[in-house]
Protein backbone atom coordinates (compact mmCIF):
# COMPACT_ATOMS: atom_id res chain seq x y z
CA UNK A 1 0.00 0.00 0.00
CA UNK A 2 3.05 2.28 1.20
CA UNK A 3 4.61 2.12 -2.40
CA UNK A 4 1.34 3.58 -4.09
CA UNK A 5 0.58 6.22 -1.95
CA UNK A 6 1.89 10.27 -2.93
CA UNK A 7 1.05 13.09 -1.21
CA UNK A 8 0.54 16.81 -2.27
CA UNK A 9 -0.46 19.71 -0.69
CA UNK A 10 -2.22 22.93 -2.34
CA UNK A 11 -3.48 26.21 -0.74
CA UNK A 12 -4.75 29.28 -3.11
CA UNK A 13 -6.48 32.27 -2.19
CA UNK A 14 -9.28 31.31 -3.92
CA UNK A 15 -11.31 28.09 -4.61
CA UNK A 16 -14.70 26.96 -5.93
CA UNK A 17 -15.78 23.44 -6.30
CA UNK A 18 -19.19 23.77 -7.37
CA UNK A 19 -22.23 22.09 -6.36
CA UNK A 20 -24.68 21.53 -9.75
CA UNK A 21 -27.61 22.17 -7.78
CA UNK A 22 -26.33 25.25 -6.91
CA UNK A 23 -27.84 26.78 -10.88
CA UNK A 24 -26.27 29.74 -12.37
CA UNK A 25 -25.38 31.11 -9.29
CA UNK A 26 -22.11 29.29 -8.44
CA UNK A 27 -22.23 28.08 -4.82
CA UNK A 28 -19.05 25.74 -3.28
CA UNK A 29 -19.02 22.91 -1.28
CA UNK A 30 -17.11 23.27 1.07
CA UNK A 31 -14.29 21.23 0.39
CA UNK A 32 -13.21 19.72 -2.99
CA UNK A 33 -15.39 16.73 -4.49
CA UNK A 34 -13.39 13.07 -5.35
CA UNK A 35 -13.23 14.36 -9.01
CA UNK A 36 -11.67 17.80 -8.96
CA UNK A 37 -8.94 16.42 -6.54
CA UNK A 38 -8.19 13.35 -9.24
CA UNK A 39 -8.29 16.47 -11.97
CA UNK A 40 -5.65 18.05 -9.84
CA UNK A 41 -3.10 15.37 -9.61
CA UNK A 42 -4.17 15.45 -13.26
CA UNK A 43 -2.66 18.29 -14.42
CA UNK A 44 0.76 17.38 -12.37
CA UNK A 45 1.23 13.95 -14.48
CA UNK A 46 -0.61 11.78 -15.86
CA UNK A 47 -0.10 8.09 -17.51
CA UNK A 48 -1.73 6.33 -20.14
CA UNK A 49 -2.47 2.81 -17.55
CA UNK A 50 -2.41 4.71 -14.00
CA UNK A 51 -3.97 7.17 -12.10
CA UNK A 52 -3.86 8.85 -9.03
CA UNK A 53 -7.41 8.41 -6.99
CA UNK A 54 -7.86 11.08 -4.11
CA UNK A 55 -8.36 8.43 -0.51
CA UNK A 56 -7.93 11.02 2.26
CA UNK A 57 -8.30 14.85 2.49
CA UNK A 58 -6.82 17.11 5.35
CA UNK A 59 -8.69 20.33 5.82
CA UNK A 60 -5.65 22.68 7.18
CA UNK A 61 -7.51 26.05 6.89
CA UNK A 62 -10.79 27.38 8.41
CA UNK A 63 -13.74 27.57 6.13
CA UNK A 64 -14.74 30.88 5.07
CA UNK A 65 -17.04 31.84 2.21
CA UNK A 66 -17.02 35.05 -0.10
CA UNK A 67 -19.54 36.32 -2.88
CA UNK A 68 -17.44 36.41 -6.03
CA UNK A 69 -18.66 38.25 -9.08
CA UNK A 70 -17.41 37.89 -12.35
CA UNK A 71 -18.41 39.67 -15.63
CA UNK A 72 -18.94 37.51 -18.43
CA UNK A 73 -18.47 38.36 -22.50
CA UNK A 74 -17.84 34.86 -24.24
CA UNK A 75 -19.45 32.81 -26.33
CA UNK A 76 -23.13 32.52 -24.56
CA UNK A 77 -23.87 35.87 -24.01
CA UNK A 78 -27.09 37.43 -25.69
CA UNK A 79 -25.81 38.74 -28.90
CA UNK A 80 -25.35 42.24 -29.23
CA UNK A 81 -24.96 42.60 -25.87
CA UNK A 82 -22.08 43.19 -23.68
CA UNK A 83 -22.17 40.65 -21.46
CA UNK A 84 -23.48 39.56 -18.19
CA UNK A 85 -22.83 39.32 -14.39
CA UNK A 86 -22.13 36.02 -12.79
CA UNK A 87 -22.51 35.20 -9.44
CA UNK A 88 -20.84 32.64 -7.10
CA UNK A 89 -19.81 31.97 -3.59
CA UNK A 90 -16.75 30.93 -3.12
CA UNK A 91 -13.93 29.52 -0.65
CA UNK A 92 -11.14 32.46 0.79
CA UNK A 93 -7.43 30.67 1.62
CA UNK A 94 -8.34 26.69 1.03
CA UNK A 95 -4.91 25.07 2.38
CA UNK A 96 -5.28 21.06 1.39
CA UNK A 97 -3.41 18.12 2.18
CA UNK A 98 -4.33 15.69 0.02
CA UNK A 99 -3.29 11.51 0.23
CA UNK A 100 -3.80 9.68 -3.60
CA UNK A 101 -3.23 6.38 -4.11
CA UNK A 102 -2.09 5.62 -7.48
CA UNK A 103 -3.90 2.85 -9.33
CA UNK A 104 -3.89 0.79 -13.00
CA UNK A 105 -6.70 1.67 -14.78
CA UNK A 106 -7.35 -1.69 -15.65
CA UNK A 107 -10.10 -3.23 -14.06
CA UNK A 108 -8.09 -6.40 -13.88
CA UNK A 109 -5.28 -4.54 -11.43
CA UNK A 110 -2.98 -4.01 -14.36
CA UNK A 111 0.33 -4.15 -14.15
CA UNK A 112 2.59 -2.99 -10.42
CA UNK A 113 5.05 -1.48 -12.95
CA UNK A 114 2.92 0.79 -14.71
CA UNK A 115 1.41 1.65 -11.90
CA UNK A 116 5.24 2.19 -9.61
CA UNK A 117 6.54 4.76 -12.43
CA UNK A 118 3.38 6.91 -12.18
CA UNK A 119 3.81 7.25 -8.53
CA UNK A 120 7.59 8.58 -9.48
CA UNK A 121 6.27 10.67 -11.99
CA UNK A 122 4.16 12.24 -10.07
CA UNK A 123 6.36 12.15 -6.41
CA UNK A 124 9.03 13.90 -9.13
CA UNK A 125 6.81 16.65 -10.33
CA UNK A 126 5.63 17.38 -7.16
CA UNK A 127 8.45 18.37 -5.98
CA UNK A 128 10.19 20.02 -8.80
CA UNK A 129 7.65 21.82 -9.73
CA UNK A 130 6.80 20.56 -13.12
CA UNK A 131 3.06 19.73 -14.73
CA UNK A 132 0.90 19.18 -17.93
CA UNK A 133 -0.82 22.12 -16.99
CA UNK A 134 -1.20 25.16 -14.56
CA UNK A 135 -2.78 23.51 -11.31
CA UNK A 136 -6.18 25.28 -9.95
CA UNK A 137 -8.69 25.03 -7.33
CA UNK A 138 -11.92 24.36 -9.08
CA UNK A 139 -11.93 27.43 -11.49
CA UNK A 140 -8.96 28.11 -14.07
CA UNK A 141 -8.79 31.53 -12.53
CA UNK A 142 -7.91 30.26 -8.76
CA UNK A 143 -4.49 29.63 -9.22
CA UNK A 144 -2.44 28.28 -6.70
CA UNK A 145 0.27 29.93 -4.40
CA UNK A 146 1.20 26.40 -3.02
CA UNK A 147 1.86 23.44 -4.93
CA UNK A 148 4.31 20.77 -3.37
CA UNK A 149 4.97 17.98 -0.65
CA UNK A 150 3.52 17.86 2.51
CA UNK A 151 4.05 20.93 4.88
CA UNK A 152 3.89 20.67 9.01
CA UNK A 153 0.30 22.06 9.85
CA UNK A 154 -2.48 20.11 11.54
CA UNK A 155 -6.41 19.63 9.99
CA UNK A 156 -9.03 22.56 11.26
CA UNK A 157 -10.99 20.78 13.81
CA UNK A 158 -14.36 20.81 11.40
CA UNK A 159 -17.43 18.50 11.34
CA UNK A 160 -19.45 18.74 8.68
CA UNK A 161 -21.58 16.43 6.62
CA UNK A 162 -22.60 17.74 2.96
CA UNK A 163 -25.37 15.38 1.67
CA UNK A 164 -25.13 14.06 -1.52
CA UNK A 165 -22.49 15.70 -3.07
CA UNK A 166 -20.96 15.05 -6.34
CA UNK A 167 -18.43 12.44 -6.07
CA UNK A 168 -17.28 12.50 -10.19
CA UNK A 169 -18.97 13.73 -12.92
CA UNK A 170 -17.85 10.76 -15.47
CA UNK A 171 -16.46 7.17 -14.77
CA UNK A 172 -13.79 6.44 -12.87
CA UNK A 173 -10.79 4.96 -14.80
CA UNK A 174 -10.12 6.45 -18.62
CA UNK A 175 -12.10 8.44 -20.98
CA UNK A 176 -14.94 7.78 -19.30
CA UNK A 177 -19.04 8.35 -20.04
CA UNK A 178 -20.84 10.93 -18.50
CA UNK A 179 -22.26 9.24 -15.47
CA UNK A 180 -22.97 11.94 -12.35
CA UNK A 181 -22.32 9.78 -8.82
CA UNK A 182 -24.10 12.05 -6.05
CA UNK A 183 -23.04 10.08 -2.07
CA UNK A 184 -23.11 11.46 1.23
CA UNK A 185 -19.70 12.84 2.68
CA UNK A 186 -18.22 13.11 6.11
CA UNK A 187 -15.88 15.29 7.19
CA UNK A 188 -14.78 13.98 10.75
CA UNK A 189 -11.86 16.70 12.24
CA UNK A 190 -10.98 18.45 9.45
CA UNK A 191 -10.11 15.09 7.88
CA UNK A 192 -12.13 13.73 4.46
CA UNK A 193 -11.80 9.93 3.42
CA UNK A 194 -13.12 9.28 -0.28
CA UNK A 195 -14.68 5.96 -0.34
CA UNK B 1 -19.21 23.98 -34.32
CA UNK B 2 -21.02 21.92 -31.86
CA UNK B 3 -19.78 21.22 -28.13
CA UNK B 4 -16.04 22.11 -28.37
CA UNK B 5 -14.11 23.17 -25.00
CA UNK B 6 -10.18 24.84 -25.37
CA UNK B 7 -8.21 25.35 -22.82
CA UNK B 8 -6.35 28.35 -23.25
CA UNK B 9 -2.62 28.39 -23.57
CA UNK B 10 -2.13 31.18 -21.42
CA UNK B 11 -3.85 31.29 -17.38
CA UNK B 12 -3.92 34.30 -15.73
CA UNK B 13 -5.17 34.09 -11.59
CA UNK B 14 -7.07 36.15 -10.01
CA UNK B 15 -4.34 39.19 -8.83
CA UNK B 16 -4.52 40.03 -4.80
CA UNK B 17 -3.13 43.42 -3.27
CA UNK B 18 0.02 42.29 -0.86
CA UNK B 19 -1.40 44.40 1.49
CA UNK B 20 -4.66 45.46 3.36
CA UNK B 21 -6.65 48.20 1.21
CA UNK B 22 -8.07 51.57 2.10
CA UNK B 23 -11.49 52.84 -0.25
CA UNK B 24 -12.29 56.01 0.19
CA UNK B 25 -14.50 58.53 -1.68
CA UNK B 26 -13.76 60.56 -4.88
CA UNK B 27 -15.27 63.35 -6.31
CA UNK B 28 -15.19 65.48 -9.15
CA UNK B 29 -16.99 68.38 -10.14
CA UNK B 30 -18.48 68.95 -14.07
CA UNK B 31 -18.20 72.87 -13.92
CA UNK B 32 -20.05 73.13 -17.05
CA UNK B 33 -23.77 72.84 -16.25
CA UNK B 34 -25.30 69.22 -17.18
CA UNK B 35 -28.78 69.53 -17.22
CA UNK B 36 -30.83 71.48 -18.84
CA UNK B 37 -31.74 75.33 -18.07
CA UNK B 38 -28.80 74.66 -15.92
CA UNK B 39 -25.75 76.71 -15.92
CA UNK B 40 -23.68 75.67 -13.27
CA UNK B 41 -22.10 72.47 -13.00
CA UNK B 42 -22.49 70.16 -9.92
CA UNK B 43 -20.43 67.22 -8.26
CA UNK B 44 -22.13 64.38 -9.32
CA UNK B 45 -19.93 62.39 -9.92
CA UNK B 46 -18.49 60.84 -6.83
CA UNK B 47 -16.86 57.32 -6.98
CA UNK B 48 -14.98 54.80 -4.44
CA UNK B 49 -11.21 54.22 -4.91
CA UNK B 50 -8.36 52.36 -3.24
CA UNK B 51 -6.12 54.94 -1.45
CA UNK B 52 -2.92 53.38 -2.69
CA UNK B 53 -2.39 49.48 -3.27
CA UNK B 54 0.41 47.51 -4.77
CA UNK B 55 -1.21 44.66 -6.53
CA UNK B 56 -0.08 41.39 -8.07
CA UNK B 57 -0.95 39.20 -11.30
CA UNK B 58 0.26 35.92 -11.52
CA UNK B 59 -0.42 34.21 -14.94
CA UNK B 60 1.18 31.63 -16.88
CA UNK B 61 2.10 29.86 -20.18
CA UNK B 62 1.07 26.22 -20.52
CA UNK B 63 3.17 24.86 -23.75
CA UNK B 64 1.39 21.44 -24.02
CA UNK B 65 -1.75 23.39 -24.35
CA UNK B 66 -0.28 24.99 -27.46
CA UNK B 67 -0.70 22.33 -29.04
CA UNK B 68 -4.10 21.67 -28.67
CA UNK B 69 -5.01 25.41 -29.31
CA UNK B 70 -2.65 26.04 -32.62
CA UNK B 71 -1.40 28.98 -30.62
CA UNK B 72 1.96 30.08 -31.83
CA UNK B 73 5.23 31.73 -30.50
CA UNK B 74 4.25 34.68 -32.34
CA UNK B 75 1.10 34.77 -30.65
CA UNK B 76 3.13 34.37 -27.15
CA UNK B 77 5.17 37.28 -28.76
CA UNK B 78 2.03 39.96 -29.22
CA UNK B 79 1.03 38.62 -25.78
CA UNK B 80 4.33 39.36 -23.84
CA UNK B 81 4.53 42.94 -26.05
CA UNK B 82 1.14 44.15 -25.08
CA UNK B 83 1.67 43.18 -21.10
CA UNK B 84 3.50 46.41 -20.45
CA UNK B 85 0.93 48.45 -21.74
CA UNK B 86 -1.96 46.86 -20.43
CA UNK B 87 -3.28 49.28 -17.78
CA UNK B 88 -1.31 52.59 -19.61
CA UNK B 89 -3.38 52.14 -22.83
CA UNK B 90 -6.88 51.24 -20.90
CA UNK B 91 -6.53 54.66 -18.08
CA UNK B 92 -10.29 56.17 -17.47
CA UNK B 93 -11.29 58.75 -14.98
CA UNK B 94 -11.59 55.60 -12.41
CA UNK B 95 -8.13 54.70 -12.36
CA UNK B 96 -6.22 57.76 -13.05
CA UNK B 97 -3.00 56.47 -11.67
CA UNK B 98 -2.06 53.04 -12.58
CA UNK B 99 1.26 52.08 -12.92
CA UNK B 100 2.85 48.96 -14.14
CA UNK B 101 6.02 48.57 -11.54
CA UNK B 102 6.92 44.69 -13.08
CA UNK B 103 6.10 42.58 -15.43
CA UNK B 104 7.76 39.57 -14.49
CA UNK B 105 8.33 36.82 -17.48
CA UNK B 106 10.40 33.77 -16.05
CA UNK B 107 11.14 30.77 -18.84
CA UNK B 108 11.73 27.64 -16.97
CA UNK B 109 14.33 24.97 -18.65
CA UNK B 110 11.22 22.49 -20.20
CA UNK B 111 7.59 22.44 -21.28
CA UNK B 112 6.74 21.21 -17.86
CA UNK B 113 8.27 23.75 -16.19
CA UNK B 114 11.72 23.32 -13.80
CA UNK B 115 11.18 25.25 -10.65
CA UNK B 116 7.90 25.70 -8.38
CA UNK B 117 5.44 28.43 -9.32
CA UNK B 118 5.31 29.07 -5.82
CA UNK B 119 9.09 29.85 -5.38
CA UNK B 120 9.12 32.31 -8.47
CA UNK B 121 6.01 34.04 -7.24
CA UNK B 122 7.39 34.43 -3.82
CA UNK B 123 10.13 35.89 -4.59
CA UNK B 124 8.98 38.60 -6.94
CA UNK B 125 6.28 39.62 -4.94
CA UNK B 126 7.00 43.17 -2.70
CA UNK B 127 6.93 42.53 0.63
CA UNK B 128 4.77 45.92 2.98
CA UNK B 129 7.96 47.10 5.10
CA UNK B 130 5.13 49.03 7.18
CA UNK B 131 1.26 47.92 8.30
CA UNK B 132 -0.24 50.23 6.18
CA UNK B 133 1.80 50.97 3.27
CA UNK B 134 1.48 54.08 1.61
CA UNK B 135 3.72 54.58 -1.22
CA UNK B 136 5.62 52.34 -3.42
CA UNK B 137 8.41 53.28 -0.99
CA UNK B 138 6.95 51.50 1.65
CA UNK B 139 7.70 47.98 0.14
CA UNK B 140 10.54 45.99 -0.30
CA UNK B 141 10.99 45.49 -4.08
CA UNK B 142 12.16 41.60 -5.09
CA UNK B 143 15.41 40.78 -5.40
CA UNK B 144 15.24 38.96 -8.69
CA UNK B 145 19.00 38.31 -9.07
CA UNK B 146 19.12 35.27 -6.88
CA UNK B 147 16.43 33.82 -8.90
CA UNK B 148 17.72 34.62 -12.42
CA UNK B 149 21.20 33.26 -11.53
CA UNK B 150 18.73 29.49 -10.46
CA UNK B 151 20.27 26.87 -12.76
CA UNK B 152 16.25 26.11 -12.83
CA UNK B 153 15.20 29.35 -14.48
CA UNK B 154 16.57 29.79 -18.17
CA UNK B 155 15.75 33.67 -18.30
CA UNK B 156 14.15 36.29 -16.00
CA UNK B 157 12.98 39.39 -18.36
CA UNK B 158 11.15 42.45 -16.91
CA UNK B 159 8.87 43.20 -20.23
CA UNK B 160 9.41 46.68 -19.25
CA UNK B 161 12.95 46.19 -20.52
CA UNK B 162 11.77 44.43 -23.91
CA UNK B 163 10.09 41.29 -25.01
CA UNK B 164 13.19 38.61 -24.64
CA UNK B 165 13.71 35.21 -27.45
CA UNK B 166 10.50 32.78 -26.61
CA UNK B 167 11.34 29.27 -26.76
CA UNK B 168 8.12 27.36 -26.12
CA UNK B 169 9.28 26.47 -22.44
CA UNK B 170 6.50 26.94 -19.47
CA UNK B 171 6.84 30.40 -18.01
CA UNK B 172 5.64 31.76 -14.65
CA UNK B 173 5.16 35.43 -14.74
CA UNK B 174 3.64 38.37 -12.61
CA UNK B 175 2.41 41.92 -13.20
CA UNK B 176 3.34 44.16 -10.13
CA UNK B 177 1.08 47.14 -10.21
CA UNK B 178 0.81 49.81 -8.09
CA UNK B 179 -2.36 51.81 -7.91
CA UNK B 180 -3.21 55.19 -6.49
CA UNK B 181 -6.63 56.96 -6.13
CA UNK B 182 -7.92 54.30 -8.35
CA UNK B 183 -10.29 51.61 -8.80
CA UNK B 184 -8.23 49.17 -10.85
CA UNK B 185 -11.31 46.59 -11.12
CA UNK B 186 -14.87 47.40 -9.76
CA UNK B 187 -17.14 44.82 -8.42
CA UNK B 188 -20.49 44.69 -10.54
CA UNK B 189 -22.38 42.93 -7.61
CA UNK B 190 -21.68 46.33 -5.15
CA UNK B 191 -21.94 49.67 -7.41
CA UNK B 192 -18.63 49.26 -8.77
CA UNK B 193 -16.63 49.39 -5.28
CA UNK B 194 -13.00 48.32 -5.26
CA UNK B 195 -13.36 44.38 -5.43
CA UNK B 196 -11.95 42.69 -1.94
CA UNK B 197 -12.42 40.30 0.56
CA UNK B 198 -11.06 40.72 4.38
CA UNK B 199 -9.53 44.33 3.04
CA UNK B 200 -7.32 42.46 0.73
CA UNK B 201 -7.64 43.88 -3.03
CA UNK B 202 -8.97 41.39 -5.75
CA UNK B 203 -8.08 41.79 -9.38
CA UNK B 204 -10.54 39.69 -11.93
CA UNK B 205 -8.81 37.93 -14.22
CA UNK B 206 -11.40 38.74 -16.32
CA UNK B 207 -10.66 42.43 -15.61
CA UNK B 208 -7.13 41.69 -17.22
CA UNK B 209 -8.15 39.53 -20.43
CA UNK B 210 -10.69 41.99 -21.22
CA UNK B 211 -7.72 45.04 -21.13
CA UNK B 212 -5.18 42.66 -23.24
CA UNK B 213 -8.18 42.01 -25.72
CA UNK B 214 -8.89 45.68 -26.49
CA UNK B 215 -5.33 46.25 -27.24
CA UNK B 216 -5.10 42.70 -29.64
CA UNK B 217 -7.89 44.65 -31.37
CA UNK B 218 -6.66 47.71 -31.96
CA UNK B 219 -3.79 47.59 -35.16
CA UNK B 220 -2.47 51.10 -34.45
CA UNK B 221 -0.92 49.37 -31.67
CA UNK B 222 1.42 46.94 -33.48
CA UNK B 223 2.10 49.66 -36.14
CA UNK B 224 3.13 52.03 -32.83
CA UNK B 225 5.08 48.82 -31.29
CA UNK B 226 6.45 48.05 -34.51
CA UNK B 227 4.96 44.18 -34.26
CA UNK B 228 4.21 42.35 -37.37
CA UNK B 229 1.77 40.03 -37.50
CA UNK B 230 -0.47 37.78 -39.63
CA UNK B 231 -4.33 39.75 -39.36
CA UNK B 232 -6.12 37.09 -40.26
CA UNK B 233 -5.08 35.37 -36.74
CA UNK B 234 -5.42 38.14 -34.69
CA UNK B 235 -9.48 38.15 -34.54
CA UNK B 236 -10.92 38.58 -31.36
CA UNK B 237 -13.57 36.19 -30.07
CA UNK B 238 -14.77 37.99 -26.68
CA UNK B 239 -15.66 41.70 -27.98
CA UNK B 240 -19.01 43.54 -29.33
CA UNK B 241 -19.96 43.35 -32.91
CA UNK B 242 -18.53 39.46 -33.24
CA UNK B 243 -21.16 37.31 -34.97
CA UNK B 244 -22.24 34.48 -33.38
CA UNK B 245 -24.35 33.07 -36.01
CA UNK B 246 -20.95 33.16 -37.63
CA UNK B 247 -18.71 31.73 -35.54
CA UNK B 248 -21.41 28.21 -35.42
CA UNK B 249 -20.80 27.89 -39.23
CA UNK B 250 -16.77 27.71 -38.28
CA UNK B 251 -15.12 24.36 -38.12
CA UNK B 252 -13.12 24.36 -34.82
CA UNK B 253 -9.66 24.02 -37.14
CA UNK B 254 -11.31 27.44 -38.68
CA UNK B 255 -12.43 28.85 -35.17
CA UNK B 256 -8.94 28.76 -33.39
CA UNK B 257 -6.80 30.12 -36.54
CA UNK B 258 -9.37 32.89 -36.44
CA UNK B 259 -9.36 33.83 -33.01
CA UNK B 260 -5.93 34.96 -31.18
CA UNK B 261 -8.18 35.49 -27.41
CA UNK B 262 -9.87 31.61 -27.87
CA UNK B 263 -6.08 30.75 -28.55
CA UNK B 264 -4.51 31.94 -25.51
CA UNK B 265 -7.49 32.33 -23.13
CA UNK B 266 -9.38 29.18 -24.33
CA UNK B 267 -13.01 28.94 -24.81
CA UNK B 268 -16.60 26.61 -24.88
CA UNK B 269 -19.06 26.04 -26.94
CA UNK B 270 -21.81 23.65 -25.56
CA UNK B 271 -24.00 23.69 -27.85
CA UNK B 272 -25.02 20.21 -29.00
CA UNK B 273 -25.27 19.72 -33.24
CA UNK B 274 -28.46 20.18 -34.21
CA UNK B 275 -29.53 16.72 -35.89
CA UNK B 276 -30.59 16.62 -39.16
CA UNK B 277 -34.57 16.09 -38.32
CA UNK B 278 -34.63 19.75 -36.17
CA UNK B 279 -32.51 21.39 -38.93
CA UNK B 280 -35.73 20.00 -41.44
CA UNK B 281 -38.28 21.31 -39.16
CA UNK B 282 -36.66 24.29 -38.47
CA UNK B 283 -36.53 25.34 -42.40
CA UNK B 284 -39.90 23.49 -43.17
CA UNK B 285 -42.37 26.49 -44.66
CA UNK B 286 -44.72 27.38 -42.03
CA UNK B 287 -48.28 27.38 -43.57
CA UNK B 288 -49.73 31.05 -44.44
CA UNK B 289 -52.99 32.69 -43.34
CA UNK B 290 -55.97 31.83 -46.20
Amino acid sequence: MDSTVVKLEIEADFGCFTDPLSGASFRTYPFPTFSALKQIAYTIADAHNAFAKPMLLRICSPLKFANYTFTYAGAYRKQGRAGFVGHSTVLVNPRYQVLYEVVSRNEDGGSPKAVGLMRQLLEYNITEGRCKRTPFMGRGEFVMKYVGPWRDVEPENINITVPRMLRSVFEERFNGDFAPVFADVKCEHGVVHYA
Amino acid sequence: MAQHTVTGAVQVGTGRSVANIDIVQMTTTNQSGVEVEKDRGMAPLGTKVVRHAVYTVPFFVDPLQMAKTNATIEDLKVFASILPHVFDLNLSRTRPEVELRHAWWVEHTGPLGSIPAHVVLDTLTPKAKTEAPATWADYQDADEKALAADKRVKSLTDLLNGVPEISGNRVTGLLVVETTFSNINGDPDAESLPRSVDRIGIVSDVSIKAKIRKIAANPEFFKAAGIKYDSARMGILEQRGRDRNQIKKLTPEEFLSRFWDARLFGSTFLEAEEKPEETAKKTKKQPTAA
